[in-house]
């Protein structure tokens, strides 16, 4: 060994400090992960939010969007099949005027943060277990679902930040 | 001096170059994850304050401020400024039966004019009931309102601003906020690096349900 003493120890030290400088640059790219998923996801929230609170202010059915509510209710209300905006519509919010034609809606936003890709559905509950209905009821839940091409998850796919809203007939 | 010994001086320079280095990266990072953090919560501060107040544009306890007279004759708008920077309203705020006027503005005084060293971009936010300002000295360097005659309007769409027509700011249905605060310091990447202010921006519209038709 004599002679390769100092190489081994150099070595040694080498690989030590590669270990060091490892951990401190996780850590750094750890803090900037943080930095900006906290950015965007706040963002998120208030993306969501904004379509949540527009269609809360619309009218709960097409159906109802007129002097007179339907004669039977739920049975009166657009068909659990037939939710979504209709034809004259098309995928232009400002032209929705009841809760159900976000259904399908798509969206991309540009904001300070790059773009957002929104999609929505609307879908008719259980008033009882609020899960998906197959027929009309009081009851009609929003998905909003949100992505962006930094959030992403350990594979490199992009997370799904969904937001839900469950909106009453009766209690508007 | 033999061979060794100045080889060894040499990779141990190196190393404590790459360790010196390292230490100035890490702290950087930290420092810069910290600001942001306050940046954050200065964010959070403004904002909750405009998400109580804006969806609450135009309420009185019977019904909206429009049935309620300034002055014999004449009746409350809902919205009296509609400004790029400025907006004023009125609402019963404090739900205690009186409208109050509350107005956001950014102006054009600058938080850190007495100090040139500290960062010239950002500007003093006022949120302001009936007269009494509040003033905002959190570092906002943009705060610009965006207003929208119809739901869900692109951006591109939104109306001209300033909005002096009475009639035509009746119309208003949505409001769009777009904030960016600044840091007081630049957060340096090294010795001879000019450094950059850290940001942390925030953008909502809102849908006030009294502006509903």
């Amino acid at each position: 060994m004599f002679g390769y003493t100092e190489v081994l120890q150099v070595i040694g030290a080498m690989i030590i400090f590669s270990l060091i400088l490892m951990t401190s640059n996780s850590m750094i790219l750890r803090n900037s992960t943080m930095q900006v998923e906290g950015e965007l996801e706040q963002e998120t929230i208030a993306l969501a939010q904004d379509i949540i609170e527009e269609a809360r202010i619309k009218e709960f059915d097409a159906n109802t969007a007129g002097n007179l509510p339907p004669t039977s209710i739920p049975g009166g209300f657009t068909a659990a099949g037939s939710l979504g905006s209709s034809g004259s519509e098309g995928n232009e919010r400002h032209k929705f005027n009841d809760f159900d034609d976000y259904d399908s809606y798509t969206e991309t936003v540009e904001t300070e943060h790059g773009e957002f890709e929104i999609s929505a559905e609307v879908f008719y509950v259980d008033p009882n277990t609020f899960a998906p209905s197959g027929t009309q009821t009081t009851f009609k839940k929003m998905v909003v679902t949100i992505t962006n091409a930094l959030l992403v998850d350990g594979s490199d796919n992009r997370k799904q930040y969904q937001f839900e809203f469950i909106r009453n007939y009766y209690a508007d | 001096m033999n061979l060794g010994l100045i080889t060894s001086y040499i990779i141990a320079g190196m190393l404590m170059l790459a360790i010196v280095t390292m230490n100035i990266n890490l702290s950087t990072s930290s420092s810069e994850l910290t600001v942001t953090q306050i940046q954050k919560q200065h964010v959070q501060t403004v904002t909750d304050m405009l998400t109580y107040d804006i969806p609450k544009i135009g309420f009185a306890q019977n019904g909206k401020v429009t049935a309620y007279e300034v002055s014999p004759g004449v009746n409350y708008e809902m919205i009296e400024v509609a400004e790029d920077e400025k907006l004023v309203f009125n609402s019963d705020i404090d739900n205690d039966g009186d409208i109050d006027e509350i107005t956001w503005e950014l102006t054009d005084t600058k938080v850190y004019d007495s100090d040139p060293s500290k960062n010239q971009n950002v500007k003093v936010l006022i949120r302001s009931q009936n007269g009494v300002d509040t003033e905002i000295r959190s570092g906002v360097k943009k705060f610009t309102i965006n207003y929208y005659d119809e739901y869900g309007e692109t951006k591109a769409n939104r109306m001209s601003t300033p909005i002096t027509d009475p009639l035509v700011r009746a119309n208003i249905k949505q409001i769009d906020v777009e904030l960016i605060i600044e840091s007081k310091e630049k957060i340096r990447y090294s010795v001879n690096s000019d450094g950059r202010y850290v940001a942390s921006a925030w953008e909502k519209r809102f849908t006030p349900r009294n502006l509903q038709d």
